[in-house]
């Protein structure tokens, strides 16, 4: 592959031999490299030293993520069956570790398991994002269970994107695809893009964040880097080692916009208007799902995308 | 789009009503090359309108979240769909289908009826009907609509004597009250009274006196109930109430643990309304007027009430033929939805928590989940279950108790 030098990377601030070797030059050197999470964001920072707002920025960034109070968190989306599951059975488990309806595959998804094996997953994997506010991925369900702090080891892993992602281009060709894939490398690839939860979360997410940032005009507003570090299916994946029991929970958030589409349907409703079998199913089980969280006395809170109602609940 | 692509399930949380669909080429699926897929969308409840999603691997990472690994025959085959409508289709039924039984998902358990043994409701309701009306092979829904057309009054009364039959049954149920149980029932009999099941009140009071049903007189006699003047603030919708209502059982067609159950089995088994006469359709009938009709035409205040309660059945017949489910294609799809619904009416699955053949249940007072083992249906219930009802939190703790701990109720 080609060496391209880049600044940052062929920079006195100490870049290593192999970083370029990783990846092919079309890639950001100094995102995909093997140097730590915070040594990549170090030399985000050095490209951009003479850029009138990105140090100050830093400083903001970090500062919104590395609070204990109201910083990074763990959050796993879920349905609403599941989630009542999790507190009827004291565990978060996967409700579909067989099918529910029609039979088994014969084999396993060559694509999942290429996925696991590659990035070392097992059955007892469980899988959260990083977020910052917000209520996670959307359509991995629509509550979001928040886990406590102190509830996700340190020695938890991280992974940079979904990490079904490799199985899509470009990152197929160059980690997965044989020949073309070189095996030697595809596990210094998969690390690069790796990180734990307690010394690389907060710097994994600052070099997520900082790009997002328009640093030549302005300083940036937790809102803005609430969304830049989850923002659709974009997050950074969390491997937890094992489930987690409902203490772990801190709170349940939902997104405005099922909370919309329910008053919409509950003010038709109030008006005479018959809605459909499945309107009224789907609002009898958010209702059970209020009345169970607010008698286990676990925060319920609906906060928006961009961080807002995170920041002033 | 190439003419040999078809739809798949990538992934589907089955009891939620949410799933991803992909259209592509077969050969590639299970393959690494699944990723090629022509398209990718993600459909929710409760509207399962396809919002697009731009890579297939948001839907293939699903099943770590909640959702079961794509959609199988029983032989292992990935089942292919034409259309995207008969994915929609198959989530909209499987959503409705595990409401189902003695322990639907997210619903209180009920006690499962004994096979053949009719109920003090259900002898009611059958002592009411003319058996030249029942047609047993007939389609329920054209039975009920010749008699709305041609004998109305037949039809009214058999309605009114099943909706009759569903308080005697939860009346009866009655000997462990609970008030949260009370309240339910004393909310049903206002949606009856609301709905005109009744046609005046000396109908009703003279109905709950003559039976001797405390609930009854209480609200409706006690309370002087009135709907249109003394409208009462409602607890439970009453999609909800249907959920923990009895649904009188029959020797015929079959039993049932809710009043919510006939309705539901309509909209999510292809097959169900394809026989069975009057004795079908008057229970689906009665839980449509309640939940499927729209305020407005004509009124009491201008009409008679014969009028206006034929005018709320025409209402709800409309309601249900507009959702009523059309064959999945393939046909397996179509089997395996009507098997999981019937599967759901015997109980929850067995590795699912809470008990597969529920407790008995007298109102909105359990959880979705009970925590009780299941007594014999032939025996009452248990002290002990009755004090884990009362002791469950799910419906019963309130913001001024202490709280309950987190772990499994």
């Amino acid at each position: 592959m080609d060496h391209q030098p880049h600044p940052g990377v062929d920079s006195p601030r100490g870049a290593s031999v192999r970083m370029a070797d990783l990846f092919p030059s079309g890639f950001d050197q100094t995102y995909f490299c093997d140097a730590p999470w915070s040594e990549r964001v170090k030399r985000w920072v050095a490209d951009r030293i003479d850029v009138g707002f990105s140090g100050g920025n830093e400083k903001i960034v970090r500062r919104s993520l590395e609070d204990s109070e109201t910083g990074l968190r763990v959050v796993v989306n879920i349905t609403a069956v599941s989630l009542l599951v999790v507190f009827a059975t004291n565990q978060y488990l996967n409700l579909y570790d067989r099918p529910r309806i029609g039979g088994k595959a014969p084999e396993p998804s060559e694509a999942r398991e290429r996925v696991d094996k590659t990035l070392k997953l097992g059955q007892t994997t469980y899988f959260g994002a990083v977020a910052l506010g917000g209520t996670g991925v959307r359509y991995y369900g629509e509550y979001c269970m928040v886990l406590n702090l102190d509830q996700v080891a340190d020695t938890t892993r991280l992974f940079d994107r979904d990490s079904f992602d490799i199985l899509e281009e470009p990152l197929f060709d160059l980690i997965l695809n044989e020949p073309s894939a070189d095996p030697s490398m595809t596990s210094q690839r998969i690390d690069a893009l790796r990180g734990v939860w307690g010394p690389d979360r907060v710097d994994m997410a600052v070099r997520r964040v900082l790009p997002e940032l328009g640093h030549d005009t302005r300083l940036v507003t937790s809102g803005t880097i609430s969304d830049a570090v989850l923002r659709d299916q974009e997050f950074i994946e969390v491997h937890l080692d094992g489930s987690f029991e409902p203490n772990a929970i801190e709170e349940v958030r939902e997104s405005p916009d099922e909370t919309a589409i329910e008053m919409s349907l509950r003010g038709r409703a109030d008006r005479g208007i018959a809605l459909t079998q499945t309107e009224q199913e789907w609002l009898v089980r958010r209702e059970i799902v209020v009345e169970l969280l607010a008698a286990l006395r676990i925060p319920h809170r609906i906060v928006t995308l961009h961080g807002r109602g995170y920041q002033w609940a | 789009m190439g003419v040999t692509s078809l739809w798949f399930i990538d992934a589907w949380a089955v009891y939620d009503g949410v799933a991803f669909a992909s259209r592509s080429a077969p050969e590639i699926r299970g393959t690494t090359r699944v990723v090629e897929a022509e398209t990718t969308v993600f459909l929710s409840v409760p509207d399962l309108e396809p919002i697009p999603v731009g890579r297939i691997t948001t839907g293939l990472r699903a099943a770590r979240a909640s959702y079961q690994d794509g959609y199988f025959d029983l032989d292992g085959t990935e089942i292919a769909f034409d259309t995207l409508e008969d994915i929609r289709q198959s989530v909209r039924r499987a959503y409705i289908a595990c409401g189902l039984g003695p322990g639907g998902a997210a619903t209180p358990p009920r006690i499962a009826p004994e096979p053949g043994a009719p109920t003090a409701g259900g002898s009611y309701f059958a002592g009411a009907l003319d058996p030249a009306d029942l047609e047993p092979d007939a389609r329920p829904l054209d039975v009920v609509r010749r008699l709305l057309d041609e004998e109305p009054e037949r039809l009214r009364r058999a309605v009114q004597a099943f909706g009759e039959g569903v308080v005697l049954d939860w009346e009866a149920a009655l000997q462990h009250r609970l008030p949260a149980t009370e309240d339910a029932l004393g909310e049903l009999y206002a949606v009856f009274a609301d709905a005109g099941i009744w046609p005046g009140v000396e109908e009703r009071e003279r109905f709950v006196n003559d039976h001797h049903l405390l609930a009854g007189m209480h609200y409706l006699t006690e309370r002087r109930y009135n709907p249109p003047l003394n409208p009462s603030p409602r607890r439970y919708s009453t999609q909800r109430l249907l959920t923990v209502a009895p649904c009188p059982s029959l020797p015929f067609p079959e039993p049932f643990s809710r009043l919510s159950d006939p309705l539901k089995l309509s909209l999510c088994d292809s097959e169900y309304l394809s026989s069975g006469g009057l004795a079908k359709g008057v229970p689906v009938l009665l839980a449509v007027m309640l939940v499927g009709v729209t305020i407005g035409g004509p009124s009491t205040f201008w009409h008679g009430v014969a009028q206006v309660f034929d005018h709320r059945m025409r209402s709800a017949i409309d309601w249900l033929e507009r959702q009523l489910p059309r064959p999945v294609v393939p046909e397996v799809a179509d089997q395996l939805l009507n098997g999981f619904a019937r599967s759901w009416l015997q109980g929850p699955p067995p590795d699912l928590p809470g008990p597969a053949s529920a407790p008995p249940s007298t109102g909105p007072s359990a959880g979705p989940f009970a925590p009780a083992p299941s007594p014999s249906t032939e025996t009452p219930p248990e002290p002990d279950w009755l004090q884990q009802v009362i002791d469950d939190p799910w419906f019963t703790v309130r913001p001024e108790d202490p709280p309950p701990t987190r772990s499994a109720p």
